[in-house]
């Protein structure tokens, strides 16, 4: 399935005083199976543009398409019962998305999703397992364990079980690994890619941290009040367009950022060098030189 | 140097209730038998991973948890017999900023928020006022001061909580991971207050998932399963190779790769900044 | 954002010779006036007190339109207070007979009457919410209430309450909406089906909402514990409360008021 994002636009309380445009006329498309990152402020516009694309907002302008394998399209960004079934193949785990587990137990929790979607006990369990072995859960230990009783990393997963069971093939992904240690963060992405390459999930990631967007997106795409600023390859981002990035306070990843604070302070190098050994190895060419 | 703690630590152990069935050898213990002194004026940055008893431990630095077994001593007083009847005396002395920046703002007046600590300890109200202003400046929210915490974003509503701290006057400040819930430039905002704060002569402690941070500091404690794995300078600590819950900072990973490469660099350089000003120096 | 649009208990911020009242004396005047709706016999006095209103809020300079969004979340409350007015009024000239209801004039007489008042009660009280800050709100509460602490009315920690509740509604709000997505986004349906349905619907939101409300409660005992809370002893203000020449006109015109609203009370016109 591919997403078509057309004139997207995002106005609240539009007429009064505090009206606001957090999203202004958005145009971008993603691919089946693409791992799309999106860097923001606070506040850029980047979770009203997730919520539009899962179709938990009304955007008060333009549409998100939905165009399934064979060509047909279904506008996700309207009401009705069309809409509602396309859009139930885009998931969207939210930050903190283990404050919102419910049930009583791990199972029923993960089980909340394909029970809305109608299927029938059986089936739930079957996509409750298979979900839960997708993020290293063991479903027959913790299955029947109160999701109260986990840790906080276990909790996580369990939430992006309880998406990852309706079985999407778009899976939005809203700072997954806050608040997490750097192993639990680390665990957390690899567990993303290692989902999207066995699903061929699409997956839209939104991120503050630039070195997990520079290493896991195929795109990037960054948001700056409410317009899209810069959509490429991390590579063009981050390396050709780091000044725009700059210019509005948003970070760049380490390496590109340690390079050009060295040439800040007048050492001559080339700072469009995004991974860890590139930017190693353009410091030694430099201080070699 | 003389020693001249604020904080000392003696063998430190807290296990949370667990319900009446559970023997009191058995319940699992969060903090265990942790000894250290905190000296006044340093800045100390806690790690650890998720669950490691670091948080806790940290509320025990200012007397909102009292040790089941060993003893906490805050300027001399121990926490148990003062928190029998005046824990704001402690409390005065170490103020504290948690993590989440919403649930710990009490009024829906940003200035009035900062207020609420003063008032607590009877505090003058000209006085008050004068802190309330200075503290909102030193943090960057003057400007907000009649806003609602609702109208702001998670750093500032963080910078409100670390006024309401100063206004306090506290001689020391312990931060539990705070900016976990921010982005970065709210980050980056934090710890330059947190620097300041330190510069300004006040004890800090901050208790962070972020590495970067925690190199600022003037040393790093590691908790493991509650206890203390590790106590040294930030060079110290990234350059063991035995520590299995950290993650390396970037200037230490490229510090390394520089070494094998015949780059000649001290290894008390853990942070950016530093790495960047010697390099710039060798050419 | 929807839920976000409630006005009830909000504060507009403004600097007319309203919102520069003492909190006191606006808590004692807006009491006059609702008891005063209460005084109040025939429509004719009610003009009287539309009027008084009408002249408050063209000092406050709040623009009408805010202040009537406030009528929203009770706007069904006032018609079911009217439709019962209306339905169970048997007195008076029958209008229209529906089975075994009878509408008669009296009804319709009610039904208006108490829609009126209700109004008005709301507007009257939302303008001593829209024009003090909640904070001057709750210490002025606190300061009439305390005499009453002697005898064991807990006035700080009522006051205490209610700013707590105050500061909270919004992150409240937000917290309900997000798990209301997140459960939207897994498949609940909110919008669509009967009202059976839509009451079933909203059983899974309570859990999280509990469990955050508890975590939210938690973390902010403890917040307040570490910044030297402990109840009202001992505690200073920042605000020193005073009352001004404002108050004294303040009250004045509101003696005045009440005076005409019980004079009304022998000529009732209609």
């Amino acid at each position: 399935m591919q997403i078509k994002v057309e004139n997207l636009s995002m106005i609240y309380s539009p007429g009064l005083p505090y009206e606001t445009k957090a999203l202004e006329d958005i145009n971008f498309t993603v691919q089946q199976g693409e791992f799309l990152g999106i860097i923001g402020h606070t506040g850029s516009g980047k979770t009203t543009l997730v919520q539009c694309i899962a179709g938990l907002l009304a955007p008060t302008g333009g549409q998100v398409v939905a165009v399934a394998e064979d060509g047909t399209e279904t506008v996700i960004s309207q009401k009705g019962k069309e809409a509602f079934q396309v859009r139930r193949s885009v998931g969207i785990v939210f930050q903190y998305p283990e404050y919102q587990l419910f049930e009583e137990t791990v199972m029923k929790d993960v089980c909340f999703g394909p029970k809305n979607q109608g299927l029938s006990e059986d089936e739930q369990k079957a996509r409750a397992r298979e979900a839960l072995d997708l993020v290293g859960i063991n479903a027959d230990e913790k299955g029947e364990a109160s999701p109260f009783d986990l840790s906080g990393g276990q909790k996580r997963r369990v939430a992006i079980a309880g998406v990852l069971a309706m079985q999407p093939s778009v899976l939005i992904l809203d700072e997954p690994t806050a608040g997490l240690d750097p192993k639990g963060h680390d665990d957390i992405l690899e567990m993303i890619r290692r989902i999207r390459t066995e699903k061929n999930m699409t997956i839209i990631l939104v991120s503050h941290n630039m070195d997990d967007v520079a290493e896991y997106a195929d795109r990037v795409l960054a948001m700056d009040r409410g317009k899209l600023m810069l959509l490429g390859t991390p590579r063009e981002v981050f390396c050709e367009h780091e000044e725009e990035l700059r210019s509005v306070g948003l970070d760049i990843p380490a390496g590109p950022a340690f390079l050009w604070m060295l040439k800040d302070r007048g050492l001559d190098l080339d700072d469009n060098h995004l991974s860890f050994d590139d930017t190693a190895d353009e410091i030694i060419r430099a201080l070699k030189k | 140097m003389a020693s001249d703690p604020i904080i000392q630590l003696k063998n430190v152990s807290f296990a949370y209730e667990q319900g009446e069935e559970v023997a009191p050898e058995a319940a699992v213990k969060a903090v265990d038998g942790v000894s250290f002194d905190v000296e006044r004026g340093s800045f100390v940055a806690i790690v650890g991973s998720n669950g490691s008893g670091k948080s806790t431990l940290a509320k025990h630095f200012n007397a909102l948890l009292i040790p089941t077994e060993g003893e906490v001593l805050v300027d001399g007083m121990n926490t148990a017999e003062v928190a029998e009847t005046a824990p704001w005396e402690i409390r005065q002395k170490v103020g504290m900023v948690f993590q989440n920046p919403d649930n710990q703002l009490v009024s829906s007046i940003v200035e009035d928020d900062v207020a609420f600590g003063p008032e607590n300890i009877g505090i003058e109200p000209a006085e008050i006022r004068r802190r309330v202003d200075e503290s909102l400046k030193l943090v960057g929210m003057y400007e907000h001061r009649k806003k609602g915490p609702h109208l702001l974003s998670g750093g500032q509503k963080q910078r409100i909580a670390i006024a309401g701290v100063i206004a306090m006057d506290p001689e020391c400040v312990v931060f539990d991971e705070p900016t976990a819930m921010l982005d970065p430039k709210g980050r980056k905002e934090i710890m330059s207050i947190i620097r300041t704060l330190h510069s300004q002569g006040r004890t800090v402690i901050l208790i962070t998932h972020f590495m970067e941070e925690a190199a600022e500091a003037d040393r790093i404690i590691i908790m493991h399963n509650g206890k203390v794995e590790a106590d040294a300078t930030p060079a110290e600590i990234f350059s063991r190779k035995d520590l299995g819950v950290l993650e390396q900072p970037f200037a230490v990973r490229l510090a390394k790769r520089l070494r094998e490469s015949g780059i000649e660099v001290p290894a008390d350089i853990v942070t950016d900044v530093q790495l960047a000003e010697y390099l710039c120096k060798l050419k | 954002m929807a839920v976000r649009d409630i006005t009830l208990g909000q504060y507009y911020p403004g600097d007319s010779a309203i919102h520069r009242l003492d909190a006191r004396t606006k808590i004692i005047c807006a009491l006059v006036y609702l008891v005063s709706l209460f005084v109040v016999r025939s429509f004719s006095a009610f003009a009287l007190c539309i009027v008084f209103l009408a002249v408050v809020i063209i000092i406050s300079k709040i623009p009408f339109k805010f202040i009537s969004k406030g009528l929203k979340p009770i706007i069904f409350l006032i018609i079911l207070t009217m439709i019962i007015n209306l339905l169970f009024t048997s007195t008076g000239t029958v209008i229209a007979t529906l089975g075994p209801v009878k509408i008669t004039t009296e009804g319709i007489y009610r039904a208006a009457f108490m829609g009126l008042r209700l109004v008005l009660l709301i507007f009257g009280s939302s303008l001593l919410t829209l024009t003090t800050k909640p904070i001057e709100l709750t210490d002025g509460l606190e300061k009439l209430l305390s005499p009453l602490a002697k005898i064991g009315l807990p006035a700080h920690e009522l006051a205490m309450m209610m700013t707590i509740a105050l500061r909270f509604i919004p992150t409240l709000l937000d917290e309900t909406d997000k798990i209301m997505k997140a459960q939207t986004a897994r498949g609940a349906d909110f919008e669509n089906g009967s009202l059976k349905e839509k009451a079933r619907a909203l059983v899974p939101l309570l859990g999280p909402l509990f469990v955050s409300a508890f975590r939210i409660a938690g973390d902010l005992a403890m917040a307040m514990e570490a910044r030297c809370y402990h109840g009202g002893s001992g505690r200073t203000r920042m605000h020193q409360m005073k009352f001004g020449k404002g108050d004294a006109l303040a009250f004045a015109v509101m003696a005045v008021y009440l005076a005409l609203v019980i004079v009304s009370r022998q000529f009732d016109l209609f």
